[in-house]
């Protein structure tokens, strides 16, 4: 349902260009719609295309394409519509602080949440503050052209539905249709950007939930139980990487899990986007902790 | 009556207040919370889980290992907490200060009386204590729900009662799994206490032995061998072959995961029974895997269960099995259906992987059995 509105929105308007100046909360919230509605195969396929002035040339995979190595070329569907769901959070929680209307505690929590995010930029696709587009966010919003084009064509979704995604997006729905209502004062305003930003927060997390997990694409074994070689069957998870040893899935040490998106890639000497992100946590915390200290020592001065 | 509302009156404590229920020397309890679905109902399984700072161990596990730990679970509410049987608010509003008062819970024929020192009260003053009797053998022996009663009493310096309460409540048999209270999975991760790798019946030794009959080498290692895949394949096949020739079907009954509590048999009477349904069968797999020191994973979704094992010790990615088809289908066939379903539930956002062996380390053991 939810798709087919997006769908319809999307007929009822002409296509919309990334904008190389500024990208707004309707662009990315578009984005996040075809992401959320797409395979994670025809994400990879239509990034192929992308590299090759936007036209179709075959399947080649992310990161493969005119030696794409920029971090964004290895990030999954999912992580990329993580990021997504991260930029617009960011938005709506530099929204809420612009305001300066909010009351002490949510202002805190609010202030704390945005700095985290002005603090891992490479995590998001555009600057909060200025809404200007990080140059990853270009290359994503191509590789999306050729689902854009197709949902104006037929109307339909190709990926499964997220009924995690479809429930906070229906809270969100709520959220916005309060900040439309002319009669809302501001400061509620302002703690509705601020609840809206905790909602795309949350769905940021159940994009990176499905990221997160790895599972083999088939099973090694014959019907004997031996060992299947990679040219015994299609299924089998080395047949298209005859070099790779046959039987075995790369095993990942504990410390790369959440860059699963880098794991099917060619290595590229590039920025560790979990480092990135840890880095971005440990100084949220920190960031909380300061506040924690500096609201106990202002309830201590008083 | 709808699952969910029915969860929804359960257990949080201090739910059951009754102000001023007693006043004794200027010493009044404010209020009685038990851990109660329903207002009286007590599953069995929890009783072993019950007192353990589950939070802490939660906050421990994600600094060691930042970054990965939120693939165990979907919800922020699925993650165990911190749970006490019981708590009871005392306050003084007397004008002397109250010192040494105690209070002391007994629940009638399972458990021993627990004893908790309430903190020194000055006039105006009140504590909350937390209360959790140690339950003993009999709570895991019952066969079907039994009555009990649960006796609270605060005790002065002296040992006179000030103050006594009788609670009749219903001890649920041991295999009554809760899926949920405050929200519909919050109690998932207790599915692990179902995982039983070492049963008083050695039901598992004893079909891994039948089962190292059929593994190269004829030995089941768990986690050796230079080809991970390969290694943890060849002995899941092994096992679940075994499962198969034991002649253990699938009996068709969903769980309930998500709405509603069911009862779930251990692996031991699975086996004994020659019969499960998913989540049975999921248990049965899961302690297999966990008794040769393998990554068990139970695969959630609503309605559905199937198990998972992780392919290493360093390694995350999942091995699935749909453990309904051992009845029927060759191991590749359960493979392949497990991975398109496991990438299905991903896709909806439906799945909920409870890693075992996680659970253990935060302190979620096997039901005593």
């Amino acid at each position: 349902m939810i798709a087919l509105a997006f769908a319809a929105a999307l007929l009822a308007s002409p296509a919309r260009a990334a904008s190389t100046d500024t990208v707004d909360t309707e662009q990315l919230q578009q984005d996040a719609d075809l992401l959320a509605t797409m395979t994670d195969t025809e994400y990879v396929t239509n990034a192929g295309r992308s590299r090759v002035s936007d036209m179709p040339t075959g399947g080649q995979s992310t990161g493969q394409a005119a030696g794409d190595d920029t971090p964004d070329s290895r990030l999954s569907r999912p992580r990329t519509l993580s990021m997504v769901y991260d930029t617009l959070a960011a938005y709506e929680y530099n929204q809420a602080a612009d305001s300066g209307l909010l009351p002490q505690p949510e202002l805190i929590e609010t202030g704390a949440r945005l700095k985290a995010y002005r603090s891992r930029k490479a995590g998001l696709f555009a600057d909060p503050a200025t809404r200007k587009p990080s140059s990853s966010y270009a290359r994503v919003s191509r590789r999306l052209a050729a689902r854009r084009a197709a949902v104006q064509t037929t109307g339909r979704s190709t990926g499964a539905r997220n009924k995690k995604l479809a429930a906070l997006g229906a809270q969100l729905s709520s959220v916005r249709k309060e900040l439309a209502d002319p009669r809302t004062p501001a400061a509620r305003k302002a703690a509705l950007h601020a609840k809206a930003g905790k909602i795309y927060e949350d769905m940021s997390a159940a994009a990176r939930y499905q990221a997160s997990v790895a599972v083999v694409t088939a099973s090694v074994l014959d019907d004997d139980g031996n060992a299947l070689t990679a040219n015994e069957s299609t299924d089998h998870p080395n047949a298209a990487k005859p070099a790779r040893k046959a039987g075995r899935v790369a095993a990942k040490p504990k410390a790369k899990r959440v860059a699963d998106d880098a794991a099917a890639q060619p290595a590229a000497p590039a920025p560790s986007e979990e480092d990135e992100v840890r880095q971005g946590e440990a100084d949220m915390n920190q960031m909380e902790q300061d506040m924690h200290q500096q609201v106990l020592q202002r309830a201590k001065d008083q | 009556m709808n699952g969910r509302r029915l969860f929804r009156t359960l257990v949080t404590s201090i739910c059951l207040s009754a102000p001023g229920v007693a006043r004794a020397g200027g010493v009044v309890v404010k209020s009685v919370g038990y851990q109660l679905i329903e207002g009286e109902k007590f599953p069995a399984f929890y009783a072993h889980l019950l007192g353990k700072d589950f939070s802490a161990a939660w906050q421990q596990y994600q600094q060691a290992n930042a970054g990965s730990a939120q693939e165990m679970f979907l919800d922020d509410g699925s993650r165990p907490q911190s749970n006490d049987f019981a708590s009871v608010t005392v306050e003084n509003d007397g004008d002397a200060p109250a010192e040494g008062l105690r209070l002391q819970m007994t629940v009638e024929g399972f458990a021993e009386p627990a004893t908790q020192s309430v903190p020194a009260l000055k006039p105006g003053e009140s504590a909350t204590v937390a209360l959790t009797p140690a339950f003993n053998d009999n709570i895991y022996a019952t066969q079907e729900s039994a009555p009990a009663n649960v006796d609270t009493k605060l005790l002065d310096a002296q040992g006179n009662v000030l103050f006594e309460k009788t609670r009749r409540i219903t001890i649920l048999s041991k295999d009554y799994m809760v899926w949920g209270i405050d929200s519909d999975y919050d109690l998932a991760y207790g599915i692990a206490a179902f995982v039983t790798p070492h049963d008083s019946g050695k039901a598992i030794d004893k079909l891994l032995s039948a089962a190292a009959e059929k593994a190269p080498g004829r030995a089941l290692g768990g986690y050796q061998g230079d080809d991970h895949q390969l290694a943890v394949e060849q002995q899941a096949k092994a096992i679940y072959d075994t499962i198969h020739e034991m002649g253990v079907k699938y009996v068709n009954a969903p769980i309930s995961f998500g709405k509603n509590d069911q009862r779930v048999k251990l692996p031991a009477e699975s086996l004994a029974d020659k019969s499960g349904n998913c989540i049975e069968g999921t248990l049965l797999f899961a302690s297999a895997f966990e008794s040769l020191g393998m990554r068990p994973v139970v695969i959630l979704a609503p309605g559905h269960a199937f198990v998972g094992v992780r392919l290493w010790d360093d390694d995350d990615t999942i091995l699935p099995i749909e453990t309904t088809m051992v009845g029927t289908d060759p191991y590749k066939d359960a493979v392949k259906t497990a991975i398109d379903e496991l990438n299905q539930y991903l896709g909806e956002g439906t799945a909920t992987i409870v890693d075992v062996t996680v659970l253990r380390q935060l302190g979620v053991t096997p039901s005593p059995s």
